[in-house]
């Protein structure tokens, strides 16, 4: 086994490890908004890593690129999509987007910013 | 930069009915044309993986194509963007923060299986600075906060009360500091 | 192919969370389910070494979401 079939492997089992920690998050929470959160790994981490599993097999092929384009649409569009299915859920509850008094009360102001 | 001064010298009348546009010389829209149609061709290119001449034609025709929808999409002030470049430093510790946060989650789920600790995630209201404003720059701004707070799964960012400088965030682990959305930090 | 195949895996919760759930986790568990398949075909393409399937993941990707922001747009109203 070389070190290319090592690292193949290795971004595979990572891809596919994210995308069950996905589904096995999702089984175990109750609420939508929590829910969401786990969609989160399987549509950054699984992308990039299995696209960059099949680079490294085939590197500047079409299929290379494709999946390339693949996680570049998917790591795009899922945050989008997870902010958008939040807003439809709370919007949904509200009946409109509101940010309530008493919830303004407890903003909060990022002033110990380390970075 | 230019763009900016000229929008913001230009909001004020209440009755523009359409919203305000980033680009407004007809230079500006001709890069902004070829430029689409650049990435459209290119696009085209890397799916048929060809180079044969027939090909290319047909990508330029579909590139002109999408060139002329997304300048029609602009023209109607449909999606107002002027993002600034230095925004991309954003993008920097973004890698970081993805890999830390799904650890997390992986520990909250061994935790929640292992000695049924519940996961309970909550809405928290972070100060937004200079929040309002319906200039292609600031709902630049304000998209790119969405994004940017949406990548890593600890966090999304679910809107903002402009009036009171006010984004609304959930977190599954409220985190120590604050995420810091704001791409113009 | 055996990296699909396990990625497969993640389907059934979906459509557990789907059949169960709220409407809103049933909107999340579409979403995930549709990642999964889309990466599921990206690894078929590449186990079976044919270079058109990519195009599948590569629509089934760009589709999703456009079906998802539909699905959002109407549960916010609508639905």
């Amino acid at each position: 086994m070389s070190v290319g079939d090592v690292a193949v492997a290795a971004l595979l089992a990572l891809g596919v490890g994210a995308a069950l920690l996905s589904a096995v998050g999702l089984l175990a929470t109750r609420d939508p908004y929590d829910q969401l959160h786990f969609t989160g790994p399987a549509t950054v981490i699984a992308p990039v890593a299995l696209a960059a599993a099949v680079l490294i097999e085939e590197p500047l092929s079409s299929a290379g690129i494709k999946s390339v384009l693949v996680a570049v649409v998917m790591v795009t569009t899922g945050p989008v999509l997870i902010h958008a299915t939040a807003r439809a859920a709370r919007v949904r509850e509200r009946g409109r987007w509101v940010v309530l008094s008493e919830e303004l009360k407890r903003k909060e102001h990022p002033s110990s910013r380390s970075r | 930069m230019a763009r900016r001064k000229r929008s913001t010298r230009r909001r004020g009348s209440p009755l523009r009915r359409r919203q305000e546009r980033a680009l407004e010389t007809p230079l500006e829209r001709l890069v902004f044309g070829l430029t689409w149609w650049a990435i459209a061709l290119g696009l085209w290119m890397l799916l048929v993986f060809k180079t044969e001449p027939a090909e290319i034609v047909a990508g330029a025709l579909a590139a002109a194509l999408a060139a002329t929808g997304a300048e029609l999409v602009r023209l109607r002030g449909y999606a107002p963007f002027s993002p600034e470049l230095r925004w991309l430093r954003g993008l920097v510790r973004l890698p970081r923060d993805v890999l830390l946060d799904t650890w997390h989650m992986l520990l909250l789920l061994v935790l929640h299986f292992g000695r049924g600790q519940p996961i309970e995630g909550r809405f928290r209201i972070v100060h937004f600075e200079a929040c309002a404003g319906r200039d292609p720059r600031r709902q630049a701004r304000r998209a790119v906060a969405t994004w940017l707070g949406g990548v890593s799964p600890n966090t999304y960012v679910l809107g903002f009360d402009e009036q009171r400088d006010a984004a609304v965030l959930h977190q599954l682990v409220p985190s120590e500091p604050l995420p810091d959305i704001d791409p113009s930090a | 192919m055996i990296a699909a195949m396990v990625l497969l895996a993640g389907i059934p919760p979906c459509l557990w969370v789907a059949m169960r759930g709220t409407i809103v986790s049933a909107l999340a568990a579409l979403e995930l389910a549709s990642t999964i398949t889309t990466l599921a075909l990206l690894l078929i393409a590449q186990g079976l070494h044919r270079d058109p399937f990519f195009d599948l993941a590569l629509v089934s990707a760009v589709l999703s979401f456009a079906g998802a922001l539909v699905f959002a747009r109407f549960l916010e109203r609508w639905v």
